[in-house]
């Protein structure tokens, strides 16, 4: 009887573990393959709420950032992917104080890179003016940091 | 497969590029010189277009055999010169005599005033922008660039500190040179995209297309023969097919992990030989500043701080070089985004022979880092930065700050084949001549005796003009 009920819990954890990993792979796959738009549309929207960005000007930089971090970090990009929907669709990492230092360093990375490469700094970081996004500022030759002075 | 030459040169980073200067110039234009390059020429171009420092996966080489550590090495043509950020401060006086001077650690075999004639060629050659009147170290000529823009709050720092904070010596060009942009402060300096910084490509790719000089690329060095106490030839590979290379004089000017690495496979071992393998320990800090407005400056790194380098301190506890950024890392609250400030703590550490560089046991093609981890000495630093900070910080209004995890990447790798006047102790002499074989010198940081906090490519430069003199 006991060999039976073991049996069974082997079946059922091993019957389990399958589905937890084809499901955990499709997942990380499908995220990891797809655009991260959302995640950084989320997380801009987030961060810099009182600033007027639309999605179309993020979709934009969503594309220029995504093909320097493929090249330069594709951890970075898979895991920014893998984040979206829990960025996006709840507080979840806010409840544990390693991942909102992580978060919150993240957000901040992405800030940067968005208002860099963006009119914002340009027209004197007015939040009342619309921001637009101009070209990923790495790929901008003729305004590498619009915030040093030479 | 055979062939004779009167210097084989293994790599092409600083340490061989700067011999390779100075041999060319002491040569006669019958002498034939082969350098070999593990790694393929991957120009700048191809570099920004790849986001990558080098078509050459230098993971497959590496065997670390224990410790959580990365240990980075750009392989191609020019080496980390690709990779670099430019940082180019000389080291104090004080590193050469650390055991005289503080009772820890070793001396060097040489002194400041040894290499401060070399140190200087080398910054003209590299075009180094730093200050114009002073000078942590002594200093006879001014460098050859102006110095980039201090931030706002580098100048908080300067008012406070005026002896011991200073422009960041840097060979990310102030004003252009012939082969160079002058630096726009992108922040992103492994990959300079207008080509600014000092690289080997850019500045001594003329050395490899000199007649005297034979480059072969893709051709990994894997053992030196000896004969009659002298280095007689090297094996190197090509296609997978070995072939063998007489020379009168060879020097491995790989880094520190591939020169002790060949020397092991070729036999000629010594106690002291791939151990005292030792990396500088950096440590980040991010300060939200009190309504100052950062990233003014015209270059990533701005400024040097000295404030934890020398003083009685060090007889304690590692000494601390002190970079202020200037990369943007904004702040998203409004009306705060300058107010950031990051700041990089370097910590020298003390070598332990425990930590080495052995030939895996599982491929002998591969290296084995055996790491444990900095010294004791480089922890009580660490342990005593937040009463540092306290003291440092005082200079400017800040709101709070930060300290994130020991950063865990070595890029700046020491003393696996140390210098010394002692051949049981040490694997060089002081002019980087192998105690066994006289024709066979090692370059490069792995002939430190110690690990200061300061960026070694100036000081692995000089030390190669200054080893090729003594020729």
């Amino acid at each position: 009887m006991t060999t039976l009920k073991n049996r069974r819990r082997f079946i059922f954890a091993g019957l389990g573990l399958s589905a937890a990993s084809l499901l955990g792979g499709w997942w990380f796959f499908k995220v990891r393959n797809r655009d991260i738009h959302p995640t950084i549309n989320a997380i801009i929207h987030q961060e810099l709420n009182y600033l007027q960005i639309t999605d179309e000007d993020l979709k934009k930089f969503s594309e220029e950032l995504k093909n320097a971090m493929l090249h330069s970090d594709l951890t970075l990009a898979s895991w920014s992917g893998l984040l979206a929907p829990i960025y996006a669709n709840s507080k979840f990492l806010d409840y544990f104080s390693s991942t909102q230092g992580l978060k919150k360093q993240f957000a901040e990375y992405l800030c940067t890179e968005f208002l860099l490469s963006s009119d914002f700094f340009q027209n004197g970081a007015d939040p009342q003016k619309p921001v637009r996004y101009l070209k990923y500022y790495y790929l901008n030759l003729d305004a590498c940091n619009p915030l040093a002075r030479f | 497969m055979s062939e004779r030459y009167d210097i084989i040169i293994v790599g092409t980073s600083f340490a061989s590029s700067f011999f390779l200067l100075r041999v060319l110039q002491k040569l006669d234009h019958n002498s034939r010189i082969l350098v070999l390059e593990r790694g393929d020429f991957d120009p700048h171009a191809w570099q920004i277009n790849n986001f990558s420092n080098s078509s050459f996966d230098e993971k497959t080489l590496i065997d670390n055999a224990n410790g959580t550590s990365s240990w980075l090495s750009h392989i191609g043509l020019g080496g980390t010169s690709n990779s670099w950020w430019g940082s180019a401060p000389r080291f104090m006086p004080s590193d050469f005599r650390l055991n005289s001077q503080y009772g820890v650690g070793t001396d060097w075999p040489i002194d400041y005033l040894d290499l401060e004639p070399y140190y200087q060629e080398v910054e003209q050659i590299m075009q180094i922008s730093g200050a114009t009147k002073e000078s942590p170290y002594p200093k006879r000529i001014a460098y050859p660039q102006p110095p980039h823009k201090f931030t706002d709050p580098d100048r908080y720092f300067k008012s406070a500190f005026p002896h011991h904070f200073f422009p960041q010596p840097s060979a990310r060009a102030r004003t252009s040179t012939a082969n160079r942009a002058s630096c726009c402060a992108t922040g992103k300096c492994h990959l300079c995209p207008v080509n600014a910084k000092f690289t080997v490509q850019n500045e001594l790719a003329y050395l490899y297309e000199d007649p005297r000089v034979t480059l072969q690329l893709q051709c990994a060095a894997k053992r030196i023969n000896f004969k009659d106490g002298l280095a007689e030839s090297i094996i190197y590979s090509h296609n997978n097919r070995n072939h063998t290379a007489y020379g009168d004089l060879i020097i491995l000017g790989a880094n520190a992990l591939f020169n002790p690495h060949i020397l092991l496979l070729s036999d000629a071992h010594h106690a002291a030989l791939g151990r005292n393998l030792s990396s500088q320990v950096s440590i980040k800090v991010s300060v939200d500043l009190d309504g100052i407005d950062n990233f003014q400056g015209s270059t990533s790194i701005t400024g040097h701080g000295y404030m934890l380098y020398d003083g009685p301190h060090r007889k304690r506890r590692a000494a601390a070089l002190i970079e202020t950024s200037n990369i943007p890392t904004l702040r998203t609250e409004t009306g705060k985004w300058r107010q950031r400030l990051m700041m990089n703590f370097i910590y020298e550490d003390l070598p332990n022979p425990l930590n080495r560089v052995k030939i895996s046991r599982q491929d002998p093609n591969k290296i084995a880092i055996h790491y444990q981890g900095h010294s004791d000495y480089t922890q009580r630093a660490i342990d005593e930065l937040p009463g540092d900070l306290d003291k440092i910080l005082t200079a400017l209004p800040i709101e709070n700050y930060s300290i994130s995890p020991i950063n865990q990447i070595h890029t700046q790798i020491h003393g696996t084949t140390r210098m010394g006047s002692d051949p049981s102790t040490s694997i060089v002499d002081k002019n980087l001549r192998h105690h066994q074989y006289d024709n066979l010198y090692i370059l490069g940081s792995g002939v430190f005796p110690s690990c200061p906090p300061a960026h070694p490519a100036l000081t692995v430069s000089a030390l190669s003009l200054r080893a090729a003199d003594s020729i």
